[in-house]
């Protein structure tokens, strides 16, 4: 139960965004889907709380270059009515995201900045090689995202910093995130997987792996990603994929699963996903 | 004919007692023990009365009677001396906001001295084990055979042993326990949901030592109870509360004390032996249940009744043996849940059917079918004679021509990958009302204007599922009136004569009935007085009655004298449900594709409102058949919230058909019984047997998780 109060400060563009937060106390509140719980259950106690939906370089997902730029406000629901192709992995996760409700509020920067080890766009941030954009009143930053995670709900945020947009580059291939719940919606991933494969002439030339819940953050998995390169994909090369997969993973018992079920699902999580990404890889549409 | 607040319960505008608010209302929060057993040295309240806007801290001493009923088993209303469990009650307080009282309610100190915690019943009964009561740690037991089971199962050809267990289920209605009371002129009225406001008028009444007239309670609207409001202290509470305070107290529990504190589906233990011949006759059953109540009585006992006299299903059981243990622990307090004991033994008997069935090569349905008990045969265990009005053999027979039992195989075969597709069917029975020697009655009133305009008061109480409408429509047949023109008023004690509970499957029943009742005395007097506006002018307007639910006639091999220990049920009714199901061999995880729930419902005078029932039921036996289960380790509970106790969503419940199998229950109003309990029966069984269909292992434990499932699998 929350004892205290908060000032509301509602900024609309990112100059008075980065002063706002530069407040002590300050939170960066986007769709309040992780804060507002957090704070009901006094794990945060913000003093500030500076609204981020209504600057506009916040919000919107554009094609700048050789990348697509995703407002970090930019809601979940927004997101998963695109076509993207080259988002495939993160709209997959965006998609499941507790329920339309949900969805509807939650944003793709929340999610990110919350870095909770099951977040359900983060391993698809992960291997489309996402960039995130900070700033505050040093200035800017550009943090791939795989240097962004430091611990489970920890990254190299620091409270100052806004999260202005993620950056993710366009490249061929196909992507793909799968998640293991026990029930089949609002619940939260036991296991995720995500995959990113390049196939030129039938034959994987590059390709990214990357596991959730089972690590103490979102993480790739390089060596597995490794062994597929230069093969057809086939299941002798998924399964030498899966093995690295598994060592890499280092699940905990808690209330939402077993060690053992998180790794006995692990294995056919990630298969199903390269297949999936291979899938789309090839062009053809998913099964 | 839809509920009369469906509209507004759908919309969210519907006023319900937590938002009721009073001029100089005071808001109430609880003081709870943070482990599961210890004694209690000292509880300073000194800090938390000091704080600036609390208007009262309240310890045991503070309440008069400090018991929630008649025995020290029942439970104190406040722990003062011990407490028992994560979660109990150990002072209230009462502040100008609820912020200020949940902070008031911290800054209370206990002190603690911990004791070792009984987290184990099987283990609870061991003399080494600590005592949670001066009596021990057996909180109720029943044994009863008809026979000589060793022997019928000695010369028995096929003998299926099963030992299984289920887990403890969270009601998680949608609206947490809380309310409002108002003190004025020494007398207390009390605004929260129950589902027997009589028995919560006796509590509070006990608890502060006050005539039980100057007690009323308005128990409604109820956003859910399930069984979760019956034994619920919070009238207690707000009562208590708001005397101390000497103004009027709301209260509102959050779900993370309703995890803790709340009651929950007994967690039970079961043998059973059942034996047949190789015709597939049932010789003989042998059920043996040890049942978790968690540190007080609560329903344990009664619990156990109704799992006794269902130990044999809907069969023909030529001899059987029950024996059954309801055990203090320091596990979370177990209470009434929709289905009150037959769900965890029907599980352990059903699913020894369908092993049975393997083994002996027959048909599952085929099986049951020639073992199945008709109306007017005799108990398997007690031996008295069931209503006319049951009919076991349609309902199945209903289930079993659904084109999903029909076409079992084709969806096998069409498996896919790892996917593997199963079918499965099971069958339940439960009895209407609180059974024979309870001395079960329902009761109405009805005034009628000089216009003709009819009232009636009746309970049991609506707690979600319209009874109140379903009242309304007894009335309008009964006396041949546009149902817009009868106004039915439930749960307000100083209006309802007193009913008992909206429980044991009895309001249609014994409401009903009640209703039927004062509604043919009127149709009488008004035949004789030649209208409504002469019978308001000759004063006799108003008319009572009452309607006592019949016992057996006769009662088999229960003594007379111990009926009401037994309490057999003369009327039964009973549902036969088919599940179709995937299951993924790698992950274990569980895909249920569609449920058939036939249900032998007498007469269904709501038929929407029977369909909604059964629909329900099908919902939280999925939840509990796959993934429900409050968990606890060494007492303390690890599923705190609905974030890691997961109830099935939308997405989890399939195309559920409901086929209602009527009939003509002799002794029911217009012919209808019972049924929203039995309908939560038969889906944790032929979830059961659709898994063991599809993968070739019977699960031995409810809920199935994926873990679970994989392990049986290696
Ligand atoms: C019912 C329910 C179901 C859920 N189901 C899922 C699920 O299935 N999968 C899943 O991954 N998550 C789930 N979540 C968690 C949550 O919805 C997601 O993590 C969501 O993406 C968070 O986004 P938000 O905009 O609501 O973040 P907020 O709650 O507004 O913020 C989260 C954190 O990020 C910070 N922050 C947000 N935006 C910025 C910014 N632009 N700059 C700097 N800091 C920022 C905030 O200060 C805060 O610390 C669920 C939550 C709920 C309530």
């Amino acid at each position: 139960m929350p004892t205290t109060g908060f000032t509301y400060l509602r900024p609309l563009t990112v100059a008075d965004l980065i002063r706002d937060l530069a407040e002590p106390g300050a939170f960066a509140l986007a769709g309040g889907t992780d804060l507002v719980p957090l704070r009901a259950a006094g794990a945060i106690t913000p003093a500030v709380l500076v609204d981020v939906k209504h600057v506009a370089e916040l919000r919107g997902v554009e094609t700048e270059g050789d990348a697509i730029r995703i407002g970090a406000a930019t809601t979940l629901a927004d997101l998963g009515e695109r076509d993207g192709r080259s988002l495939d992995a993160i709209l997959d996760g965006a998609k499941i995201v507790g329920a339309a409700q949900t969805r509807e509020r939650a944003t793709l920067g929340g999610n990110l900045c919350r870095s909770s080890p099951a977040g359900d766009t983060l391993c698809g941030l992960l291997v489309l090689d996402a960039v995130a954009e900070l700033q505050s009143l040093d200035g800017i930053r550009h943090v791939p995202v795989r240097d962004f995670f430091t611990g489970p709900s920890r990254n190299v945020k620091k409270p100052s910093e806004a999260l202005v947009s993620i950056r993710v580059p366009v490249r061929e291939g196909g992507s793909a995130y799968r998640r293991f719940t026990y029930r089949r919606s609002m619940d939260l991933a036991v296991v995720g997987v995500a995959a990113w494969l390049s196939i030129e002439d039938g034959v994987c030339v590059n390709a990214a792996i990357a596991i959730g819940a089972v690590a103490p953050t979102p993480r790739l998995v390089p060596a597995a990603a490794e062994t597929l390169v230069g093969t057809t994909c086939d299941d002798e090369a998924i399964a030498h994929a899966c093995e690295h997969v598994v060592a890499a993973s280092s699940p905990i018992d808690d209330v939402r699963g077993t060690r053992d079920h998180r790794l006995r699902v692990l294995r056919p999580l990630t298969r199903d996903t390269l297949l999936l990404a291979l899938t789309r890889a090839l062009g053809s549409s998913p099964p | 004919m839809p509920a009369e607040q469906a509209r507004e319960i759908v919309v969210g505008t519907l006023e319900y007692v937590t938002d009721l608010r009073f001029p100089g209302m005071l808001h109430g929060a609880v003081t709870r023990s943070a482990i599961p057993h210890g004694r209690i040295v000292a509880i300073d309240t000194t800090k938390a009365a000091a704080m600036p806007g609390v208007r009262a801290v309240l310890i045991g001493a503070d309440v008069p009677c400090n018991r929630l009923g008649p025995a020290d088993v029942d439970g104190p209303v406040l722990a003062d001396q011990r407490v028992r469990q994560v979660g109990e009650a150990i002072a209230l307080v009462a502040a100008v906001d609820e912020g200020t009282a949940r902070r008031a309610a911290e800054a209370v100190v206990v002190t603690v001295e911990p004791l070792p915690v009984v987290a184990d019943p099987r283990t609870a009964l061991s003399p080494e084990v600590p005592k949670l009561h001066e009596g021990g740690n057996l909180a109720g037991r029943i044994g009863f055979a008809s026979g000589d089971v060793e022997a019928a199962l000695a010369a028995a050809d096929v003998v299926v042993e099963r030992v299984v267990g289920t887990g403890a289920q969270e009601h998680v209605a949608i609206e947490p326990p809380g309310g409002v009371a108002l003190w004025e002129a020494g007398q207390v009225t009390i605004w929260c949901g129950s589902q027997n406001p009589g028995l919560h008028r006796r509590k509070v009444a006990r608890a502060l030592n006050v005539e039980i007239d100057d007690v009323r309670l308005v128990a409604g609207p109820v956003g859910g109870a399930f069984g979760a409001r019956n034994d619920d202290p919070m009238p207690v509470f707000l009562a208590v509360l708001a005397k101390a305070a000497g103004a009027p107290v709301h209260m509102r529990m959050t779900r993370e004390e309703v995890m803790a504190a709340g009651p929950k589906r007994h967690p039970f233990h079961t043998t059973v032996r059942v034996g047949f011949t190789e015709d597939g006759d049932l010789a003989a059953s042998d059920m043996t249940a040890l049942a978790d109540t968690g540190p007080y009585v609560t329903s344990g006992p009664n619990v156990l009744k109704t799992s006794a006299e269902m130990s044999v299903g809907p069969y023909r059981m030529p001899v059987a043996r029950f024996d059954g243990r309801v055990v203090y622990t320091n596990n979370a307090n177990a209470g009434a849940f929709r289905g009150y004991g037959v769900p965890q033994v029907a599980f352990a008997l059903e699913t020894a059917i369908d092993e049975a069935a393997a083994r002996l090569g027959m048909d599952p349905v085929e099986l049951r079918m020639r073992n199945l008990l008709r109306g007017g045969d005799r108990h398997g265990l007690y031996g008295h004679a069931v209503t006319p009005g049951l009919r076991a053999a349609e309902t199945l027979a209903a289930a079993a021509a659904d084109e999903w039992w029909v076409s079992r195989r084709e969806w096998q075969r069409a498996a896919r990958g790892p996917w593997r597709r199963g079918t499965g069917i099971a069958m339940a029975v439960k009895g209407v009302g609180l059974g024979s020697g309870r001395g079960d009655a329902a009761r109405a009133r009805l005034i009628c204007d000089i216009n003709g305009h009819v009232r009636i008061w009746a309970g049991p109480n609506h707690t979600g599922q319209a009874i109140d409408v379903a009242y309304r429509q007894i009335a309008a047949d009964v006396l041949g009136m546009d149902p817009a023109r009868i106004t039915v008023t439930v749960g307000d004690s100083q209006l309802v004569p007193e009913s008992g509970a909206t429980a044991a499957s009895r309001s249609m029943y014994a409401g009903g009935s009640a209703v039927a009742a004062v509604c043919e005395r009127y149709k009488a007097a008004l035949a004789e007085a030649g209208g409504p506006a002469r019978l308001v002018e000759l004063g006799r307007a108003e008319f009572e009655a009452t309607f006592h639910l019949p016992d057996v006639a006769d009662p088999g091999l229960i003594p007379p004298k111990r009926l009401g220990d037994h309490a057999p049920h003369l009327v039964y009714g009973c549902s036969a449900q088919v599940v179709r199901l995937e299951v993924h061999e790698l992950t274990g995880e569980i895909r249920v594709a569609g449920v058939v729930c036939a249900v032998d419902c007498g007469r269904a005078i709501n038929p929407g409102a029977v369909i909604g029932q059964a629909e329900g039921g099908v919902a939280q036996g999925l939840g509990f058949a796959l993934m429900e289960e409050h968990r606890l380790d060494g007492g303390r509970p690890l599923t705190t919230s609905l974030e890691n106790y997961l109830i099935p969503t939308a997405r989890d419940v399939p195309e559920i058909r409901t086929l209602l199998v009527e009939g003509d229950e002799p002794t029911g109003p217009m012919g209808a019984k019972g049924m929203s309990e039995v309908v939560i029966v038969p889906t944790g069984p032929a979830v059961a047997a659709a898994v063991a269909d599809a993968v070739g292992v019977r699960p031995a434990r409810l809920p199935i998780t994926p873990e679970r499932l994989l392990e049986g699998l290696r």
